[in-house]
């Protein structure tokens, strides 16, 4: 089961730093938080979800056909950590 | 033992007795083909509404029907279409072809099958006689409050959707429950997970996505009945509630909802274009990991529904780039099978002809949808028929037609005759080009203001365009009469065969056709043909009164247990009917009569574990003694226990983001007078301390801890004046309610399941009784 | 699982069809040459096929049309679409040619490998053309998203009408009072059920939510009168619920 749970490792940390983020970035402006700060907390957030995500991609690195695929998907997950939360580089935070 | 002697014996032991027994059959077979059955009745009256519809829309100022009865009209269309045919036909089919593709004689939980259909069918019928005594729900099949709330919806019409939904919804998660455990534990001896075939990973991960899915959308239809029946104001905005939050549940569940659609018939595609290609699926590690992908970034799309309604930049920006993103496994997906098709030497046939369908339709609809996930566009297009059209090409393009090739594919499969041809060809482009006349246009007709819902309007533009659209609707609809007579004429008079028409590889062509009650005259174990399996050369050959079937490791495949699966039984059906009693006495507002019914199910699911077979070790052929599913390590209703466990912690998740969601976000807030837990909450922390300590015997403890959570719910007050005591009496009741399986789990339950229900249950008791702090310290946060 | 069965059947040959018995694909492939064909050499045809876009152009010109831009905000997304529309369009028409092309010349892409198929499709083709739309789309809606103005119009929607309200106190119903070529703040909100504030012409809808204030800034760039409709189904009532939007040159001197 291991393995299996490897195959979905990355994209569980990838939805826990999405949550995260829309959580934080909402919680901030609704309790009025100054931007910068609030920016540095989302990218706070961006930064520990993508070290998080190298984990399952370094535990995948062993061979077998669901260890590549584990491989591929948390490549992905991480890929997409920072796409998806690129905004909190440059957009307004609120 | 002769292959005939052995078919006879095992028939006598797996099949579903004629007559009046047809309604215990609780055979994968049957109730695979009664969810598809079903579905396409559904399918048709949906059709029918649309065709309703397109009649008034095809003119300006059309005077065919009333606003209220159009809205009734366009809600049960998009509500049929959506729980009623797409979700139950991919479970039927799902449910019929996984223990063939994957070796098994049967579904892990062969009661919930069918209990699953009885919920299905009786929740789809309270749907159906509501449409035809006009008392139809009819806020859109999205059913945002207010609109739908007891104020502006007071009629039954609102109660219908929540409380039928939500009872079709039981079949959704108990085949979500079933099919995770037995894609991983009942499959053929020595198919390990890396081996099993592709349509299994992608039923796989559509049902871990449904074991999440579904919970939010009930838990919303739950707190929305409760605003509805007994005032709990989560949604009213006068009141410290939000809309914004039946959006936000409903959404979590709808985005990822057009992705479980698609992903049963992007399994489908995987499996047939490799057979058409006549090579092995290419890229099968990437595919893989692409179906990960795609399930879960399609949880990260749901505020693209709502990209109006005031959420700030940055937020949406994450959910754009995330519904953009989601292209990306679809492409790999689709150029897999390219890559297939350029391996192979492709082979054109009936099925082939839904594939060109599905990449002419699909890709467009695909394209809109990357559209229509920038921000500005979609500020334009929401809303109108632009985004309906970009629906119906995504869901019926990578829905419909790959189910058409489906329904080609395995339909010899079912009946044991191939297609007739003549008639295939027309029906396909009739309905080809009808679907295209009718939505190609429609993007047109949203882009020039046409929103959707409307019943009428003034543009002579708007006229050409809608008439082009009715036009195309009526020839679509011919379309599928003459594909639904193409198939009766196929099962008629369709040329018989043996086996395996298409020169498939999958183990479900490796059985006679059409199939035999119990799959598999012997299991397969390792590399076998269907000759051999009918000659007793697999496991589990020699027939012993008992309906047996392998149990395996999840990864390796190893063979581990012998499960034995319970014989035809009343029992789901007279489980179904207390629990549609339950439904109707809410519906009727019978709430005394509730909870009399919810004791009669809690009484017949009692029954359900009664006749349980003693732990053994048997033989399982070729040498091997396993023990039975009793005597196992890992037994798979134990694996299923994890997976209830996961589809309730998100549920539970849903609430308490809710109420933290109305704290930060709902006007009113925080509420005059904090409403507290006070005393008794400490009380049940130590009783689900006690529980999460001693799981072997909770039995005081959750007693403890439900008495407790009752001491608060009989001491809150205002619960109808504010939603922040509303919030807290959803998480006591929730806390008391899990208490209380507890307590009939210490009872009378599986002691390894019930400790595993023991420990959640505790969990749950600790967080719902702390979180009111929480809560308040959000909110006045917030304030 | 790869598991052979092969007892074989005379019948099974019949499943299989050579692609031209389909008659209806191939007179559909030759229909679409002639098109093609012709309009290279007739040009009475060349006129028939050129009125489609002029008939197209005068259908775009409506009073609730997206593609018929009268405010910054609008235009910009008008962009867009066109761009996307024809990207898209290129992108179909490749997927499309690419699946026939392998189904009707078997073996055709036999000398391409499975990875460049994968990666190149799947990565390498998608990723930038996705990353490129997504900025610009991004980029466009920071500066239209969020922004303020100096003059706050109130709209609010009720079952099934529009009041507004402007600086001065005062109020109309179903008619929208604009200035003409200035940014206009409107804050919209609702007393009842969820509507949706919507000139096509002037750009994107904002919800209006009960017990919320959503705000939308608005141009109009010329004097004139913009069509107006709430997007939202909001009840038997929801078609009746459109306004006008009046930009004028002299708005507040009247």
């Amino acid at each position: 089961m291991r393995r299996l749970v490897l195959l979905i490792a990355g994209f569980v940390i990838w939805s826990a730093a999405f949550l995260a983020v829309y959580a934080v970035q909402a919680t901030g402006c609704a309790i009025g938080m100054e931007a910068g700060l609030l920016r540095g907390l989302l990218i706070l957030c961006v930064a520990v979800g993508l070290v998080a995500g190298a984990i399952p991609l370094w535990l995948a690195r062993r061979g077998g056909v669901l260890g590549q695929s584990a491989a591929i998907a948390a490549a992905a997950a991480m890929a997409s950590t920072l796409l998806t939360l690129s905004g909190v580089f440059w957009l307004g935070p609120c | 033992m002769t292959p005939i002697r052995r078919h006879k014996e095992l028939d006598r032991i797996w099949r579903t007795a004629p007559g009046w027994g047809r309604l215990a059959a609780v055979n994968h077979t049957v109730i695979g083909k009664r969810f598809m059955l079903t579905a396409l009745v559904f399918f048709a009256i949906g059709g029918l509404l649309a065709m309703l519809i397109r009649i008034q829309l095809a003119s300006r100022q059309s005077e065919f029907m009333e606003p209220g009865t159009y809205a009734q009209v366009f809600t049960m269309h998009g509500t049929i279409m959506m729980f009623l045919f797409a979700i139950p036909f991919f479970e039927g089919l799902a449910m019929y072809l996984l223990p063939k593709m994957l070796g098994a004689r049967d579904m892990a939980f062969p009661r919930l099958s069918a209990y699953g259909y009885w919920c299905y069918l009786l929740g789809g019928s309270i749907l159906i006689v509501a449409l035809l005594m006009g008392a139809a729900p009819d806020a859109g099949w999205f059913m945002y409050a207010p609109l739908s709330s007891a104020t502006y919806s007071p009629g039954i019409n609102a109660d219908v959707w929540l409380l039928g939904i939500t009872f079709v919804e039981i079949s959704a998660l108990s085949a979500a429950v079933e099919m995770l455990v037995s894609i991983l534990m009942l499959r053929a001896g020595g198919m390990s997970l890396d081996r099993m075939p592709i349509f299994g990973w992608y039923m796989l991960v559509v049902a871990g996505m449904m074991l999440v899915g579904f919970p939010p959308l009930i838990l919303g239809s739950l707190l929305l009945e409760a605003e509805r029946a007994f005032g709990l104001p989560f949604f009213d905005p006068t009141r410290g509630g939000d809309p914004l939050l039946w959006q936000h549940l409903f959404w979590l569940f709808g985005h990822p909802e057009v992705y479980i659609i698609f992903l049963p018939a992007a399994g489908v595609l995987s499996t047939i274009i490799p057979v058409f290609s006549r090579h092995r699926l290419v890229g099968y590690r990437a595919i893989v990991a692409a179906i990960v992908a795609m399930g879960f970034l399609s949880f990260g799309l749901w505020v693209h529904h709502m990209y109006a309604t005031g959420i700030p930049h940055l937020s949406l920006s994450f959910f754009s780039i995330a519904s953009a993103l989601v292209a990306v496994p679809t492409a790999v997906q689709i150029f897999s099978w390219l890559a297939t098709m350029a391996a192979g030497r492709p082979r054109f046939s009936i099925p082939m002809l839904h594939v060109f369908g599905f990449m002419f339709v699909f890709v467009c609809g695909g394209l809109s949808g990357v559209m229509l996930a920038m921000v500005p566009f979609d500020l334009q297009a929401h809303d109108t028929h632009f985004v309906v059209a970009h629906l119906h090409y995504v869901l019926v393009g990578g829905f419909v037609f790959p189910m058409m090739a489906a329904a080609y594919y395995w339909l010899p499969h079912m009946t044991g005759r191939q297609p007739v041809q003549q008639l295939s060809h027309a029906a396909f482009w009739t309905i080809f080009v009808g679907f295209n006349l009718t939505f190609l246009g429609m993007h047109l007709t949203g882009l020039l203001g046409m929103t959707r819902r409307v019943h009428s309007y003034d543009d002579p533009w708007w006229e050409v365009l809608n008439f082009i659209s009715s036009m195309g609707g009526f020839v679509t609809t011919i379309g599928f009469a003459l594909l639904a007579l193409d198939l009766v004429l196929l099962m008629l008079f369709g040329r018989p065969f043996r086996r395996d028409p298409w020169r498939a590889g999958t183990l479900e062509w490796a059985m006679p056709t059409p199939p035999p009650s119990y799959n598999f005259a012997s299991v397969p174990m390792g590399d076998i043909d269907g000759p051999s399996l009918a000659a007793g050369k697999g496991l589990l050959a020699t027939p012993r009164g008992e309906m047996e079937t392998l149990g395996v490791d999840p990864l390796s495949g190893r063979p581990e247990q012998i499960v034995i699966l319970p014989k035809p039984t009343f029992l789901p059906l007279l489980t179904a009917l207390a629990t549609g009693g339950v439904f109707l006495s809410l519906l009727f507002k019978a709430y005394l009569l509730a909870p009399v019914f919810a004791v009669a199910v809690v009484a017949l699911f009692l029954r359900w574990t009664a006749a349980m077979p003693a732990p053994a070790v048997l033989d399982a052929g070729q040498g091997l003694m396993l023990p039975n599913h009793r005597a196992a390590r890992m037994p798979p209703s134990l694996l299923a226990m994890r997976f209830i466990i996961a589809a309730d912690a998100t549920a539970f998740a849903s609430l308490v983001f809710g109420a933290g969601f109305l704290a930060i976000s709902a006007p009113g807030w925080p509420p005059a007078e904090w409403p507290g837990f006070g005393w008794p909450a400490w009380v049940a922390v130590v009783g689900g301390l006690v529980a999460l300590a001693l799981p072997g015997r909770a039995l005081v403890p959750q007693l403890v801890t439900v008495a407790a959570f009752t001491a608060i719910l009989w001491r809150m007050e205002g619960v109808q004046d504010h939603a922040a005591p509303a919030a807290l009496a959803a998480l006591a009741t929730w806390g008391a309610v899990h208490a209380a399986i507890g307590v009939l789990l210490a009872g009378w339950g599986d002691r390894r399941i019930s400790a595993q229900w023991q420990r959640y249950a505790a969990l749950v008791t600790v967080v719902a009784a702390t979180f009111p702090a929480l809560l308040r310290l959000l909110a006045e946060g917030a304030a | 699982m790869q598991r052979m069965t092969r007892d074989s059947d005379e019948a099974v040959g019949r499943l299989f069809l050579d692609l031209r018995d389909d008659g209806v694909l191939f007179a559909a492939m030759r229909f679409v040459g002639d098109m093609f064909v012709g309009f290279l050499h007739a040009p009475t045809r060349r006129l028939g096929l050129a009125g489609f876009p002029i008939l197209f152009a005068a259908g775009c010109d409506r009073d609730l049309s997206v593609l018929s831009p009268a405010g910054p905000a609008a235009q910009g997304i008008a962009t867009l679409w066109w761009w996307m529309f024809w990207g898209g369009a290129a992108i179909f028409a490749l997927m499309l040619a690419l699946f026939l092309w392998l189904l009707l010349r078997p073996a055709a892409g036999r000398g391409i490998p499975a990875r460049w198929w994968i990666v190149g499709g799947g990565l390498v083709f998608p990723l930038p053309v996705l990353a490129a739309l997504t900025g610009a789309a991004l980029w466009l809606g920071e500066g239209t998203l969020g922004g303020t103005a100096s003059t706050q119009i109130e709209a609010e929607a009720r079952m099934w009408q529009w009041t507004f309200r402007y600086p001065d106190g005062s109020e109309t119903t179903d008619v929208l009072h604009l200035p003409a070529g200035r940014d206009v703040e409107i804050v919209v909100t609702s007393p009842d059920v969820i509507h949706s504030f919507w000139i096509p012409r002037l750009g994107g809808k904002i919800d209006a939510i009960p017990g919320h204030a959503n705000r939308i800034v608005l141009r109009a760039d010329a004097p004139g009168e913009y069509g107006g409709v709430c997007a939202e189904y909001c009840g038997t009532g929801h078609v009746d619920m459109s306004f006008t939007a009046v930009a004028s040159d002299d708005w507040g001197r009247e």
